[in-house]
């Protein structure tokens, strides 16, 4: 009986891992091409594509993935790959530089999808060179007991989730605003930071002293180490 | 003038020369080939092994390479000289440049062909012969990971021209080697821009082989 169990559970095993499997349709190529551009319409080479399907969660490995194909953009920034197709739920095309620069994914569910003309054509591709966002905010005059600050900026990430060749909207998240805010008093006057952000993005900083009408104001974000000192 | 042409254009000339050096042949050994028709050889059985060398003619040829094949077959003489034969077999091929052809490591193709083709005897022992094999079936199998079973297939029709020389060493076996150029035409789906690097693929195939001769 203890010998049929382990058999059992061995079977279970195998077929739990051969189901993992990523299946390719039969008699297809697929092309991924594209443009890697900077802010400034500048074409940077040497960027690395992958392209790998997601299989899903594993308990022992965690998340299981297989790479597809991967390249590098030449000198005019242009790419193009071919692969075999992977049809499963997460498709996903990764353009990525190196710690300076933004990263961008393309996901799609190619289970039951064939991309038309067995062409996933990128265009320009929105990479962007990323700034280091040092803040300094001290107390200096001791009257203003209160401070409220937030800080709003672009994230570096841009994630376009695609159905059937659309691009879903509701699932796609593009360098969206995030924020983070905190209360300063006299127990804590002072605050230090650091977020990453676009270079050349518009970071609002808002702020109230002592419950007064809150004050906004804009940084342009022009060097990639951007130091911001605030006192109140 | 692509290689397809020029291969066939080769062809064409063995076969007129086959035609050519038999009629020569004939009327020099009316004797030998007196000897050899009173063979009547009925068929053929053959084993052979060969290399597939790929043209850069597709990103399968040029992202590929040939790494051997065999093929078993038998040839029924018909009429006279003129056999139709069939033949099936594997070959096999190394990924060289997966940017071409796609994140596999090797293809295992199965072929498949009926021939048609005429065989002329030079001297008691030597024979030499063609065939196109215009109805042929191949089907890759492209492997992506040697660990697990992950495979994706490629199916194509092929048609194929060989010529080859015979050597008789006894009256049952003789050893041959050939030359083959097979044209696969692919079934893959692709797009538009690399669809016309994907539709054919081509092979200079050279072999050798043993062949029974049943009476």
């Amino acid at each position: 009986m203890k010998l049929n169990l382990k058999i059992i559970s061995i079977l279970a095993i195998l077929v739990v891992y051969l189901s993992c499997e990523v299946p390719y349709r039969d008699n297809a190529r697929l092309l991924i091409k594209g443009q890697v551009l900077d802010e400034n319409s500048q074409p940077i080479s040497g960027v690395n594509i992958s392209v790998y399907a997601r299989e899903g969660i594993s308990f022992l490995s965690g998340t299981l993935t297989t790479l597809l194909n991967e390249t590098e953009s030449l000198a005019d920034g242009s790419f193009s790959t071919i692969m075999l197709l992977a049809l499963d739920q997460n498709f996903v095309v990764e353009v990525s530089v190196n710690d300076n620069y933004s990263r961008y994914q393309y996901r799609t569910d190619t289970t039951d999808f064939v991309p038309e003309d067995y062409l996933i054509d990128l265009g320009t591709v929105p990479i962007q060179r990323l700034s280091s966002v040092n803040y300094n905010i001290t107390k200096e005059n001791a009257s203003s007991s209160e401070f409220f600050y937030t800080l709003t900026y672009p994230t570096t990430q841009c994630t376009e989730v695609y159905s059937e060749g659309e691009l879903s909207i509701d699932d796609t998240s593009c360098y969206e605003t995030t924020t983070r805010s905190r209360s300063l008093n006299t127990n804590n006057p002072n605050d230090t930071g650091n977020f990453a952000t676009t270079l050349g993005a518009e970071v609002l900083f808002t702020y109230t002293i002592n419950g007064q009408p809150q004050v906004v104001q804009t940084l342009i974000i022009d060097q990639t180490d951007y130091e911001f000192n605030f006192s109140y | 003038m692509n290689l397809t042409l020029v291969t066939k254009l080769l062809f064409l000339a063995l076969l007129t020369t086959v035609a050519i050096s038999g009629q020569t042949v004939s009327a020099i050994e009316q004797n030998s080939i007196d000897s050899l028709n009173s063979k009547e050889k009925k068929l053929t059985l053959n084993i052979g092994f060969y290399k597939p060398f790929t043209t850069n003619s597709s990103f399968i040829g040029e992202g590929t390479k040939g790494q051997g094949g065999f093929d078993i077959g038998m040839q029924v003489f018909v009429y006279k000289n003129f056999f139709i034969g069939a033949f099936a077999g594997y070959f096999f091929l190394d990924v060289t440049n997966t940017n071409l052809v796609g994140d596999y490591r090797r293809s295992r193709a199965f072929n498949a062909a009926i021939e048609l083709g005429y065989e002329h005897s030079l001297s008691k022992k030597i024979d030499i012969g063609a065939s196109i094999a215009p109805l042929g079936y191949t089907e890759y199998r492209n492997y992506i990971s040697d660990g697990r079973v992950r495979q994706q297939r490629d199916n194509a029709s092929s048609i194929a021209y060989r010529t080859y020389v015979n050597y008789q060493f006894s009256r049952y076996f003789a050893f041959f080697i050939n030359y083959s150029f097979r044209n696969d035409t692919t079934k893959i789906e692709t797009a538009p821009e690399i669809q016309n690097n994907f539709n054919e693929i081509q092979y200079h195939n050279v072999g050798f082989g043993l062949r029974i001769l049943v009476y």
